[in-house]
């Protein structure tokens, strides 16, 4: 699936269209903050795997990144959710989600008239 | 084509179907199987009160959402070309948050080995003035179509 927007929420959506990414947002949300370590841990993947995605919530501003002696620690940043248009946000879940269930929908038809 | 810049935002979503076009697009323009995925949930109940799929016929679709009541969705199929373009407007009725808000749903079936690539294009249009938008709306999005097609060779599921 592609997704492209025409304004300044690019890096906002690319981040959040990726469903490790936002697995990631959860935990860090959940546990309000969270090492590299933690993640690679939790998510049972490949620290340069979860650094790759790390730095794209990061450049988003979906997360911030404190360095804390030898850990790198990292919190929910607000400003790139804040900055999501409501408009956008919402019709952008409606069609994942409703394009979802149409393939589905596709799919069982299909398995109906076998 | 004559589009002109403007300060539209808009969602580009890119799905990929092992079915023909003709299937696909029929999961639109047939009310019964319509109402059976344009929900967001299976959680929400859809009923398509009006469906009269043709140019300048209009939609009012009523989601019942568990707990907190119905939104109302109303438009007007603005474009058809069986089975490759469908083309409509979308506006949320009072006294949704988003009521009154204009906006233009694209949707492109292409045909690939005979699979389809579907792309929706959700313009919001609130933003310009009501006798440009539309014609605006519409070129943008064939110009924006065009740009996703070339630098898009390969498809994705």
């Amino acid at each position: 699936m592609t997704i492209r927007y025409s304004n300044s929420l690019d890096r906002t959506f690319h981040a959040l269209g990726d469903g490790s990414r936002r697995k990631i947002l959860a935990m860090i949300s959940h546990k309000q903050r969270c090492t590299a370590g933690e993640l690679v841990e939790q998510f049972n993947v490949s620290q340069p795997t979860v650094s790759k995605h790390l730095k794209v919530l990061e450049a988003a501003g979906l997360i911030i990144r404190h360095i804390e002696g030898r850990h790198h620690v990292f919190a929910l940043g607000v400003d790139g959710l804040q900055e999501a248009d409501d408009w956008i946000k919402r019709h952008l879940a409606f069609w994942q989600n409703s394009l979802d269930r149409l393939g589905e929908f596709l799919d069982d038809e299909i398995k109906d008239s076998q | 084509m004559t589009a002109r810049c403007n300060k539209i935002e808009f969602i580009i979503i890119d799905r990929h179907y092992k079915h023909s076009p003709e299937r696909v697009f029929e999961a639109f323009s047939r009310k019964a199987a319509f109402e059976q995925w344009i929900a967001p949930s299976d959680e929400i109940g859809t009923r398509v009160l009006l469906h009269d799929f043709k140019i300048g016929g209009q939609y009012r679709i009523e989601f019942s959402i568990p707990d907190s009541g119905k939104l109302f969705l109303k438009g007007e199929y603005v474009h058809i070309e069986q089975p490759r373009q469908i083309c409509f407007t979308w506006e949320w009725e009072e006294p949704d948050v988003h009521a009154g808000i204009n906006s233009l749903v694209t949707v492109d079936f292409l045909e690939h080995k005979g699979n389809t690539r579907l792309t929706i294009t959700h313009e919001n249009l609130s933003t310009l003035q009501a006798t440009e938008r539309h014609i605006q709306g519409w070129n943008g999005a064939l110009l924006r179509l065009e740009k996703l097609i070339t630098n898009q060779p390969d498809i994705q599921g």
